[in-house]
């Protein structure tokens, strides 16, 4: 393959990495402008209340105090990713605790710390509901009351005013009744998820400065920033472009840094004060005040056919996405087209609900609703293959989607190397020939995951009078190599060295459009925009040269930035003279330009939920782990992982194996470690003491396998793998407790009290008489 | 970062000179050694301290000492590191020294006294179950003289010692062991370092090991009542018996009916116990077969 390449497809060292590995590149918390204020934002004690009084005169009697805001201050748009729910700031009142209700702005954190205290609130307290099945149930409290005044996208959500239920949706294909009717064994189960945080290594930050203009400025470590520009403005009531969202270095995003968080209160503080002001928040408020990953409850009956076949599945989607969407619509719209997995059924039948709760809101995180539902459909395949007797493997591979097979929503699918990610791990594990060993055991799961439709790139790529390339989009490098890949991108299109291409950094004054870096789509979507612009480019540079050459373009080829006639390599001009000719003598810059197109999306069937092309590209894995459980404690150790991933082509394959690696060992912690507790709405274990992440010493090194299924519509082939990485961790884990000591926890996270309880529930059955 | 409420620093340099500080000062204060619990809690859970007397600068309160008797002797500022590494620690203590090295990071045990540990007395200090396997004493310094107490006596509950305010922990005392004395402490928690203890369990007796008979058994909890604790019922189902599978899964059974844990956001009070009872029948077995625990292994992954 990488014959084809000169840049692409090579294991290129990081464009950042040695600003990255040194800590000279400049994230949100290290910003500093002169003047600056410190902000810190007041915070709901209460999940559900209206805010009667907001006393704030002390605090701004503290010396040092510049000024507090408030929801009086906040000019009221609501702002949100597909539904547009939320306000800046609480006005009346309080969905959950943690919610900023006021904002102070002082000259340093320590006094601005010291004014919260001396901010009073006083509640009046409504009832509260913090379990979505019982938020779903008629006479619960209604947390948002305006239901039916707010703003969303047709095509992706179906509010329910009057009750809790944001958005429901639907996906019908065939006649699941008649699919269980014929089916030799039909397995129902319940599994439910809980809710994790992002844990970036950088917490939110920003400075924002409102100019004497009228415009707003913001420098933030966002993942989005035409999404941050884009709600800034909607709930300042001003028009996009006077928002300019500066992208600094982010040190960690993994979903939680997309949409407007604390650059809402530090814009009106700024706006307040006319001086700077920055907010950067604690790993407390990370916890209270961020997003989390949706719990879920999914009820799920599949059934299938003697020799294994699927023929039907059945499935409600319970999402819990806390007291607002942050894009909850949209990861239910997500999910609800492949429930079932990446499997042929025939019949199936998906109810999926996005519950308001009081708890603070659960938004994208890395993986966006597919470890949910692939916690439910892997656990449904292992039920199968344990009622059948067959072999895990076996059942998948029966079913697995391949090229040109009909997904539940009826499209043709395309770019499916599945069953070969599942046989690769497969191979990896030794799976024919593994050796049984007590207490020892492996788990093969398979799953996929769509990247959303509706989303835009552009781009521009420069010529510069020294014959090196400047590339500008706004796209967001937040540690998995974007930035290089991109360059490799542009380079190999124009036909330089990956040293020859310059990347700037996002800025929404000059860089084009983007979505930012969500749905694994960066290097799929910008990186077409890359392409298409970087062809243009080598158009105009083609013409020019032509000229200067009196050659014919077509007669002209780029290599190692020489323009030369094809044949007669002496006869060439470098691109550093094109370049000079063009800005200077000719006055004719060149910029290339270029955008990622989705002409053929249909959104789906609202009534249905069918669609023969939902989803820009669909991403396949596999993922296969080896644990030993401890029977008397219940402990599980990860003694070996295996991730496969179909990324269409790899651009880059060591930053591929770089976030391979990293999101395997995120699944992990989400399958046994990590879990966010709740009580009565309020976070009890917001801290990294309590709320345990994986170290460098819990798990074993993941061996990361690369395959490729070229996607017709990706720039040299490519798809995403950002998310894919962390997916089917916790099902793999899952399988391979239940292959080693027998028992199957439908329940996150998997605990060592959890294994223990159920080992011994089981030993209890195996004793009883009969 | 709250600002932390104005307070006096002192920094005497004899135990006299800051014994009587505190007298002076009355209550309010607090002893700054390691500082790796005092700060957080100044820093992060807005404690304010009317004033802290910082012993660092008093000599003679750190360092290991074998004694001629054949005991040791840890001053209270030796770091936990230092008791982690100490090669006289490591031959005859080496289950102690793996109690140092389950505490928090490695920059942590480089600041983390061995006295700042028992003198904050948290029910799931690492190191405590270790030394009171190992019968240590706290010597104490008052304005009036000194006082050694057992280490048992010293601890009175969650952050509460037998120490008058102005009395400063100066030493741990490890009595003369016999030289057929074996020992082990399991950390259990889910995470491999940078955990809180779910439980502890050290143990530590004389062990013939042609006839596997035990003497001077000796077996201690952690994170499994107020204070760190010794399980004497399970001790004396030992004392004098030949070690079997059978004997340890009993004696664990025991542990786990004399400790008293509480459920909160790590475990459920049950499962400790369960963990008591497995894994004190595991420390007594591995002790006995005098094969250090996974600990080793994981130090070596650490760094």
């Amino acid at each position: 393959m990488s014959a084809e390449f000169t840049v692409v497809g090579k294991s290129l060292k990081r464009v950042d990495g040695v600003a990255r590995a040194t800590g000279r590149i400049t994230y949100g918390v290290d910003m500093k402008l002169p003047g600056m204020l410190h902000a810190k934002i007041v915070r709901s004690e209460q999940p559900h209340a209206r805010v009667v009084r907001i006393d704030y005169a002390p605090a701004l009697r503290l010396p040092g105090v510049k000024a507090v805001v408030t929801g009086a201050d906040d000019p009221g748009g609501l702002f949100g990713s597909r539904m547009s729910d939320q306000p800046m700031m609480a006005h009346e009142k309080v969905r959950y605790i943690g919610e900023p209700i006021a904002a102070v702005a002082a000259v340093d954190e320590e006094t601005a710390e010291e004014a919260l205290g001396l901010i009073s609130v006083e509640y009046e307290p409504l009832p509260a509901v913090f379990d979505p099945c019982e938020a779903m149930q008629p006479g619960a409290p209604i947390i948002h009351e305006r239901m039916h005044e707010y703003k969303y996208w047709e095509g992706w959500c179906n509010p329910r005013p009057g009750t809790n239920i944001i958005n429901a949706l639907v996906l019908r294909k065939g006649d699941v009744e008649r699919g269980f009717a014929e089916a030799a064994v039909v397995v129902e189960n319940t599994y439910r998820t809980h809710a994790i945080q992002h844990v970036s290594m950088e917490p939110h930050a920003c400075v924002v400065q409102a100019e004497t203009d009228g415009r707003v400025t913001v420098w933030s470590c966002t993942q989005a920033p035409y999404l941050l520009r884009g709600s800034l403005a909607a709930a300042l009531r001003i028009p996009a472009s006077k928002v300019r969202v500066i992208a600094t270095a982010v040190g960690g995003g993994y979903g939680g840094k997309v949409r407007l968080k604390l650059e809402g209160p530090a814009a009106l503080l700024s706006m307040k004060t006319g001086r700077p002001v920055k907010m950067v928040y604690t790993r407390t408020e990370e916890f209270i005040g961020a997003v989390t990953r949706h719990p879920s409850v999914i009820r799920m009956t599949t059934g299938a056919r003697r020799d294994g076949t699927l023929l039907a599945c059945r499935a409600e989607v319970i999402l819990d996405t806390g007291a607002y969407c942050e894009a909850g619509e949209v990861v239910l719209w997500e999910v609800v087209q492949a429930t079932p997995g990446p499997y042929v059924v025939p019949n199936v039948w998906v109810d999926g609900y996005c519950v308001y709760t009081n708890r603070v809101s659960a938004g994208p995180c890395r993986g966006f609703g597919w470890p949910q539902v692939t916690w439910a459909s892997e656990g449904q395949m292992d039920a199968l293959a344990r009622e059948l007797k067959m072999d895990p493997l076996e059942i998948r591979l029966k079913n697995a989607f391949e090229e040109g097979s009909i997904s539940a929503s009826g499209e043709v699918l395309h770019s499916v190397g599945f069953k070969e990610c599942l046989q690769r791990v497969a191979e990896a594990v030794d799976w024919h020939k593994r050796e049984r060993r007590p207490g020892r055991g492996i788990g093969l799961i398979g799953f996929t995951k769509m990247s959303m439709p509706q989303t835009a790139s552009a781009a521009f790529v420069k010529l510069n009078e020294d014959g090196r390339i400047g590339l500008m989009t706004s796209a967001v490098d937040l540690g998995q190599g974007i930035s290089t890949a991109l360059a490799q991108i542009a380079a190999e299109e124009i036909g330089v060295t990956l040293e020859a291409v310059e990347v700037a950094a996002a800025d929404t004054d000059t860089t084009p459009f983007d979505s930012g870096a969500i749905s694994s789509r960066q290097t799929f979507h910008v990186g077409n925009a890359v392409k298409r612009a970087a062809g243009d480019l080598k158009q105009q540079v083609l013409a020019a040269a032509a000229t200067m050459l009196e050659a014919r373009p077509e007669d002209l080829e780029i290599r190692q930035g020489r323009v030369s006639v094809r044949g007669v390599p002496d006869k060439s001009v470098t691109l550093a003279q094109v370049g000079t000719a063009t800005q200077i003598r000719l006055g004719q810059p060149i910029l290339g330009r270029g955008a990622h197109l989705e002409e053929d999306i249909v959104m789906p069937d609202m009534a249905t939920g069918q669609s023969p092309k939902p989803a820009p590209y669909w991403k396949y894995a596999a993922q296969a782990v080896e644990v030993e459980v401890d029977s008397e404690t219940g402990k599980v150790v990860v003694q070996k992982m295996v991730s496969a991933h179909d990324c269409g082509r790899a651009i880059n394959p060591l930053s591929i194996e770089g976030q391979v690696q990293g999101g395997a060992v995120m699944g992990l912690g989400f399958a046994l470690m990590e879990e966010m507790i709740f009580d009565e709405g309020r976070v009890v274990n917001p801290n990294l003491m309590d709320y345990r992440v994986p170290t460098s010493t819990d798990f074993p090194d993941v061996e990361a396998v690369i395959v490729e299924a070229p996607h017709r519509d990706g720039p040299f082939g490519a798809k995403g793998v950002g998310e894919t990485s962390t997916i089917g961790a916790a099902a793999a884990v899952r399988s391979a407790i239940a292959d080693a000591v027998g028992v199957t926890i439908n329940e996150l996270p998997i605990t060592c009290e959890k294994v223990l309880d159920a080992i011994e529930a089981r030993t209890k059955e195996q004793k009883l008489p009969g | 970062m709250r600002r932390p409420e104005p307070l006096e620093i002192f920094q005497p340099t004899s135990i006299r000179e800051a014994g009587a500080l505190v007298k002076e000062k009355g209550p309010g204060g607090r002893f700054l050694a390691g500082g790796t619990d005092l700060v957080i809690a100044v820093k992060e859970k807005s404690f304010s301290p009317k004033y802290v007397v910082d012993l660092k600068r008093i000599p003679g309160l750190s360092g290991i000492r074998e004694e001629a008797d054949g005991g040791l002797k840890i001053g209270s500022l030796t770091t936990l590191r230092e008791v982690e590494i100490s090669p006289i620690i490591l031959k005859r203590f080496p289950f102690l020294a793996q109690s140092a090295a389950e505490v928090g990071s490695v920059q942590i045990r480089n600041r983390a006294t061995i006295g700042g540990n028992m003198a904050n007395a948290t029910p799931s200090a690492d190191v405590a179950p270790a030394l009171l396997a190992l019968e240590a004493r706290a010597r104490i310094a008052g304005l009036n003289g000194e006082r050694v107490v057992e280490l048992e006596q010293f601890f009175r509950g969650p952050g509460q010692t037998v120490m008058a305010p102005e009395e400063i922990l100066t030493e741990i005392i490890i009595p003369p062991a016999n030289p057929s004395l074996v020992g082990e402490y399991i950390k259990f928690s889910p995470r491999e370092m940078m955990d809180l203890a779910y439980i502890g369990v050290a143990v530590a007796f004389v062990f013939n090991a042609s006839q596997k008979l035990c003497e001077k058994v000796r077996i201690a909890l952690g994170a499994v009542s107020p204070t760190p604790m010794r399980a004497r019922g399970a001790e004396s189902l030992l004392e004098g018996q030949v070690l079997t599978e059978e004997l340890a899964e009993k004696a664990g059974a025991e542990a786990a009916r004399e400790c008293k844990p509480i459920s909160d956001v790590r475990s459920s009070a049950d499962y400790r116990r369960d963990m008591v009872r497995v894994n004190t029948k595991r420390a007594l077995l591995n002790a006995a077969a005098q094969r250090p625990g996974k600990w080793t292994e994981r130090r070596d992954r650490r760094y």
